[in-house]
C-alpha cells in the first residue's frame, strides 16, 4: 500500500475515530481503534508513530471545532489553578502526548500481535 | 521482524499501555485523574455552558403543580430582574439563577457552614471545619427548621428558593460543572431548607463583632498593670467620638441602671497563670480540638464586615422634600463578588438590591417605599469562660454550686485524601468549648440559639415604612448586630442597631470570665433601652462602625470599635451640606479625605518647623496638601506611612516591655498593633488624645531605654523612619512616590486562587476615608454602593465590584471593577426595563 493508501485507510480513520471517541467522552479509549488498525495493517509498512500523531491531531481537532478560543482559555485557566506556566500550552501538550502514546501503543500492540501469532 | 523482536515489542507495548492507562486513571494530590480532567467533552476544557447574556426572557415553570410565568431582565451591570405574578415564581427563579451563576460560591459557603470543607479540599480546611462544628451550625439550623411553620411564608419562600436551586442542579451534567468542581472531583447535590439556615449561621458568625478578641485581650489584662490598661485601653475610647445614638439626641435609652457600674473593666477576672486552684488539671476529654494558638491563627473570615458606612437624611437637609439613604458595606472585594444583584417583583413587592448567594430575597437595597443600608455594629457578641472541670470526671463542669454534665455532640469530619477526624463538641450552659487544653475555654455567642434573620430579610423586602422596618428588626434581627439606616417615602428616617445585647453582672467581659456560673449572661438589654434614632431633629442618622452610644450609656456593650474617623468625616459633611440629592449623597460616599489629617497634620507640621524641617521638600509637600488620598499625591504616601510609624513607634516598646508576643496576638489584632491599628481600635485614638491634649504624657517615653519623649519627638521619629524607608524603596521624592503607584485595588479570588484575581489598578483612599481602601494592596472596601431618594426610589443607583458570573472566562466576571473604582453608579431599575419592573412606581404595570 502506498503512502496515499495508508493515509486514506489507516491514518485518516485513526484521526476520525479519535475525534469521535473524544466527542463521545471516551478519548482515553482511542487505543482500541488504533489496535484494530494495527491488526488490519500488520505486516505492512504502517508507522505506529504516524498513527499516534493522527490520533492526537484528532483529539485536538475535537477541541478546536467547537468554541476553540473558549476552550483554549479554559486550558489556560486550568494551568493557572494548578500552577503550570505557559498558559494553555503545557495542558494541551500533555493531552497531545497522552493521546499520541495511547494510539501509538495501541497500534504497536495490534501490529505486533499479528506478527507474533504468525 | 523476528519472532522474538515482535514478542518483545508486543510485551513492551502492552506494559507501556497499561502504565499510561494507570497513570491517567490515578488521582493525585486531590486532583482528579487526567482522563477525567483532560476529557475534551466533559473535563476542564469541555465546551462551556450558556454564558450570561443580557436581555429580557420569558419563561414558565411549574412548581408544586402550579404554573408561574416569569420575566427575567438580565442586565450587564450585575443585576437580574425577576418578575412574576406570584411569589413562588420569583424565589424559585432566584434560586435557579443564583445556582446558574454562582454554584461554586454557594457550595463553598454551604460546605464551610457545615464544617465539611475538608471533605472536598482536604486537610488544609480541617481547622476551619473543626471551628464551625464547634459553632454547632448543624444543630442550630435543625432547631430553626423544626421551629419554622411548614405553612408559614418564611419556610415556603425558602422551599421555593431551594426548588429553584435544585432544578438547576438536576439539569446539570458533569461536562457543565464549574471548573473547581471538575478539579476537585466534586458533584453538586440537592440543597435543602436546612442548608440555607446553615449558611445563615455562617453569615451571622462572620458578621458578629468581637470574635476572639476577649482571648487576646486577656493577655493584656494579665501582663500589663492596671494603669497601663487604663491609659492604652480605656473602656470608652479617648479619641474624638460622634456616637451613632448620642445621649443628646435620644436620652430615652439612657434611663436604666444597667450593668456597667458593676463591672471591673481594667483587671482580669480570670488569670491563665495564676488560677491553679480552678483550672490546672490536665484534661483527658477526648476532643480533637485545637490548641489556643492554633485556634487563633487558623481563623479565616471571607465575609468579615468590620468597616462600612450608611446614613439617611431628611427634613432640614433636604428642604423637607424627601428622605435619602446611602450605604456602602466594606467587605472583601472579591471575584466572584460576595453579592449578587436582583430586582424581585411580585404582587405587593418590588425590591432591588444585593443578596449573598445562597440566600433568597434582597439583604441591602430598597423597595418602592423604604430604602435601607447596614454597617456592622461592632458590639461584643462573644463572651469567653474558663470552665472549672471535675478532677475526676472531665465531662463535668462546675456551675452555680453544682457539677453539671457537658452536652457532648460527637462529630465525624471527612477529610479528602486523609482519614476522618472524630470530634466531640462539648457545650456548657455558658457556651461551647473552643479550646480544650489544660483549661477548657467556652465561648458564648448570641448565635448559639435559633434566630430568624432570614425572616427579617424577607419581611423588609416588603416593608412599607421606617416604623414597620423597626418593628421587624426588633422582632427578627437578633445576632450579628447591624446599624440599619432607613429612609421611607414619607420622609422618615431612622437607625436601629437592634439585636441581643448580653448582660453580665460582674467581672470583666473584655477578657475571659470564670465559668463558674456567676458571670454568665443574666439576660439581654430590654428592647426599650436598645439604642436607636427615629427622625432626629438634626435631619440625619449615620454610622461608620464607630461607637454606638455616649459614655453614659448604662450597659456594657463592647469597647473595640472602629476608631471613628470615617464617622467624623461623614458627621462633618452631613452637618455642612444642605439640599441633599442623589449626586450629593454619591459625592459624600466617594470622599477620599482622611479625617485624621485634620488632627495630626497641623501638629506634624509644627513639629517639623520646630525641628528645622520647614524648608524641606517633604514639609512643602505636606503643607500644601489638602488631606485627600488622591492617586497623584505624594503627600498622601508620606502621610500614610507616617501615621502607621507613629502608632507603632509609640506602642511597640510597650508591647515588648510587657512581653506581648505574636502568640498573644501581637500584629494580629488592632489593640496589639495589628495592620488595622491606624483606623480601628483604641491605639490611634489614644494618640489623638495625647497629641492634642497631653503632648508630654509619659507614654511617649520609651520604657525599655528610658529615653524621654514627647508627641513631637515621636512624630519626628516616625517621619524620619518614613522618609528613610521611602528613600530606600522608591528613591528621592518624585512621581514614584505618588499614592496611586503604591496603593492599588484588586478583586481577589473568593476561592483563594491567585490566577483568578483581577489585575491591580491604582486606587485613591485609605482605611480612614469614607471611600475606603484598606492596606496598600487592597481587596477590602465598599463591596456595594447604593444611594436612593425615597421620593422617587425608581431612580436609585448602585454598583458592586465584580460581575454577575463566577466564571473567570466570562466578560461578566469582573466587568464592574473599573467602573466601581472610578466611582460610577448604575441606575438599579434601568429606564429600558419592561413595565412590570416599574410596578408600584409611576408608569409601572402589574407583574
Amino acid at each position: 500500500m502506498n503512502r496515499s493508501g495508508f493515509f486514506l485507510f489507516a491514518y485518516l480513520p485513526e484521526l476520525i475515530l479519535s475525534m469521535i471517541f473524544a466527542l463521545s467522552g471516551v478519548w482515553y479509549l482511542i487505543f482500541i481503534p488504533a489496535l484494530m488498525i494495527g491488526v488490519i495493517f500488520a505486516g505492512r509498512e504502517l508507522k505506529a508513530s504516524l498513527a499516534g500523531l493522527f490520533a492526537a491531531i484528532g483529539i485536538l481537532l475535537s477541541i478546536v471545532i467547537y468554541q476553540p478560543s473558549y476552550r483554549i482559555s479554559e486550558a489556560s485557566l486550568l494551568a493557572g489553578v494548578i500552577g503550570i506556566p505557559l498558559g494553555p500550552v503545557i495542558v494541551l501538550l500533555i493531552l497531545f502526548i497522552l493521546s499520541f502514546l495511547l494510539a501509538f501503543l495501541g497500534t504497536e500492540i495490534g501490529s505486533t500481535s499479528r506478527n507474533w501469532k504468525s | 521482524m523476528s519472532f522474538t523482536g515482535s514478542k518483545k515489542r508486543f510485551i513492551v507495548s502492552i506494559v507501556s499501555l497499561v502504565i499510561v492507562l494507570v497513570m491517567i486513571s490515578v488521582s493525585f494530590a486531590g486532583i482528579p485523574s487526567l482522563y477525567k480532567l483532560l476529557n475534551p467533552s466533559s473535563g476542564a476544557i469541555a465546551p462551556g455552558t450558556s454564558p450570561y447574556s443580557p436581555g429580557v426572557t420569558e419563561t414558565t415553570v411549574t412548581i408544586n403543580g402550579e404554573i408561574s410565568s416569569i420575566t427575567v431582565n438580565s442586565q450587564a451591570d450585575g443585576f437580574i430582574g425577576i418578575a412574576s405574578s406570584n411569589t413562588r415564581g420569583v424565589y424559585y427563579e432566584q434560586g435557579y439563577l443564583e445556582a446558574q451563576y454562582r454554584l461554586e460560591e454557594m457550595t463553598i459557603l454551604e460546605l464551610t457552614s457545615q464544617g465539611n470543607l475538608s471533605s472536598v479540599v482536604g486537610p488544609s480546611a480541617l481547622s476551619m471545619d473543626i471551628f464551625y462544628r464547634e459553632l454547632m451550625d448543624n444543630q442550630i439550623a435543625q432547631e430553626e427548621l423544626n421551629n419554622l411553620s411548614k405553612t408559614g411564608s418564611t419556610y415556603l419562600d425558602l422551599q421555593y428558593f431551594v426548588d429553584g436551586i435544585n432544578a438547576y442542579i438536576s439539569n446539570l451534567n458533569p461536562s457543565q460543572y464549574p471548573i473547581l468542581f471538575k478539579l476537585l472531583g466534586f458533584s453538586p447535590h440537592p440543597w435543602t431548607v436546612k442548608d440555607i439556615l446553615e449558611v445563615q449561621q455562617l453569615f451571622l458568625w462572620e458578621n458578629s463583632a468581637g470574635g476572639l478578641d476577649p482571648i487576646y485581650f486577656n493577655y493584656a489584662l494579665e501582663k500589663m498593670p492596671e494603669n497601663v490598661i487604663r491609659a492604652f485601653y480605656p473602656a470608652y475610647p479617648a479619641g474624638i467620638q460622634n456616637p451613632i445614638v448620642p445621649y443628646s439626641v435620644n436620652p430615652s435609652v439612657y434611663n436604666e441602671h444597667g450593668d456597667i457600674s458593676n463591672l471591673s473593666l481594667y483587671t482580669p477576672s480570670w488569670n491563665n497563670t495564676s488560677s491553679p486552684s480552678i483550672l490546672t488539671e490536665s484534661s483527658s476529654i477526648n476532643v480533637d480540638g485545637l490548641s489556643l494558638s492554633q485556634l487563633l491563627t487558623s481563623m479565616r473570615y471571607p465575609y468579615q464586615d468590620f468597616g462600612s458606612n450608611d446614613w439617611a437624611v431628611n427634613g432640614p437637609l433636604t428642604n423637607n422634600q424627601s428622605a435619602l439613604v446611602a450605604n456602602d458595606p466594606h467587605l472583601t472585594t472579591s471575584v466572584p463578588s460576595i453579592w449578587m444583584g436582583f430586582q424581585l417583583v411580585a404582587p405587593d413587592q418590588n425590591v432591588v438590591g444585593v443578596v449573598f448567594p445562597g440566600f433568597p430575597g434582597v439583604i441591602l437595597g430598597h423597595n418602592a417605599r423604604v430604602g435601607w443600608g447596614a454597617t456592622n455594629g461592632q458590639v461584643q457578641e462573644t463572651y469567653f469562660y474558663a470552665e472549672k472541670t471535675s478532677p475526676t470526671n472531665p465531662y463535668l463542669y462546675y456551675s452555680n454550686g453544682s457539677w453539671m454534665h457537658f452536652a457532648v455532640y460527637n462529630e465525624t469530619i471527612k477529610v479528602a485524601g486523609s482519614s476522618s477526624v472524630l470530634l466531640s463538641v462539648m457545650r456548657a450552659d455558658n457556651g461551647v468549648v473552643v479550646e480544650n487544653g489544660n483549661s477548657p475555654i467556652a465561648m458564648d455567642w448570641t448565635g448559639l440559639s435559633p434566630s430568624y434573620e432570614l425572616t427579617f430579610f424577607l419581611h423588609i423586602d416588603r416593608t412599607n415604612s421606617v416604623l414597620q422596618f423597626q418593628q421587624n428588626a426588633s422582632e427578627y434581627f437578633r445576632v450579628a448586630i447591624q446599624n440599619w439606616a432607613v429612609a421611607d417615602i414619607s420622609g422618615n428616617i431612622g437607625i436601629f442597631p437592634y439585636g441581643e445585647y448580653p448582660i453580665v453582672e460582674r467581672g470583666n467581659p473584655r477578657g475571659i470570665l470564670p465559668g463558674t456560673g456567676e458571670y454568665n449572661w443574666a439576660g439581654f438589654i430590654p428592647i426599650s433601652q436598645e439604642p436607636y434614632l427615629y427622625n432626629p431633629a438634626r435631619g440625619f442618622v449615620f454610622s461608620a462602625n464607630q461607637i454606638t452610644v455616649s459614655s453614659n450609656y448604662p450597659y456594657y456593650i463592647g469597647w473595640d470599635y472602629e476608631s471613628g474617623y470615617r464617622a467624623d468625616e461623614i458627621h462633618l459633611l452631613l452637618n455642612s451640606t444642605r439640599s441633599f440629592n442623589t449626586a450629593k449623597m454619591e459625592s459624600v460616599q466617594l470622599t477620599i479625605h482622611d479625617y485624621t489629617t485634620n488632627i495630626f497634620l497641623p501638629e506634624l507640621l509644627d513639629a517639623m518647623t520646630q525641628s528645622h524641617y520647614g524648608n524641606s521638600t517633604v514639609y512643602q509637600d505636606l503643607s500644601k496638601w489638602n488631606g485627600n488620598m488622591d492617586i497623584n499625591s505624594t503627600a498622601a504616601t508620606i502621610y500614610y506611612y507616617w501615621i502607621q510609624n507613629y502608632v507603632s513607634g509609640v506602642f511597640t516598646p510597650y508591647m515588648k516591655y510587657y512581653n506581648i508576643t505574636t502568640a498573644d496576638g501581637l500584629g494580629n489584632v488592632s489593640f496589639f498593633l495589628g495592620s488595622d491599628d491606624y483606623y480601628h481600635g483604641p491605639l490611634i485614638e489614644d494618640l489623638v488624645n495625647w497629641t492634642l491634649n497631653h503632648p508630654d504624657i509619659q507614654w511617649f517615653s520609651n520604657p525599655i531605654t528610658g529615653a524621654h519623649g514627647t508627641s513631637s519627638t515621636a512624630m519626628m521619629a516616625a517621619l524620619n523612619q518614613t522618609i528613610s524607608n521611602l528613600n530606600s524603596r522608591y528613591g528621592q521624592i518624585s512621581s514614584t512616590w505618588e499614592w496611586g503607584n503604591i496603593h492599588k485595588r484588586y478583586l481577589s479570588s473568593l476561592f483563594g486562587i491567585n490566577s483568578f484575581n483581577t489585575p491591580e489598578i491604582p486606587a485613591a483612599g485609605d482605611g480612614n476615608t469614607i471611600n475606603a481602601a484598606y492596606g496598600t494592596l487592597s481587596d477590602f472596601g465598599p463591596s456595594w454602593r447604593m444611594v436612593a431618594n425615597m421620593s422617587h426610589a425608581y431612580t436609585g443607583v448602585g454598583i458592586y465590584p465584580g460581575g454577575i458570573s463566577e466564571n473567570p472566562l466570562s466578560i461578566y466576571y469582573d466587568n464592574n471593577f473599573e467602573p466601581w473604582n472610578d466611582g460610577i453608579y448604575y441606575r438599579l431599575i434601568p429606564v429600558t426595563a419592561p413595565a412590570q419592573f416599574l410596578y408600584m412606581y409611576p408608569g409601572g404595570a402589574n407583574p
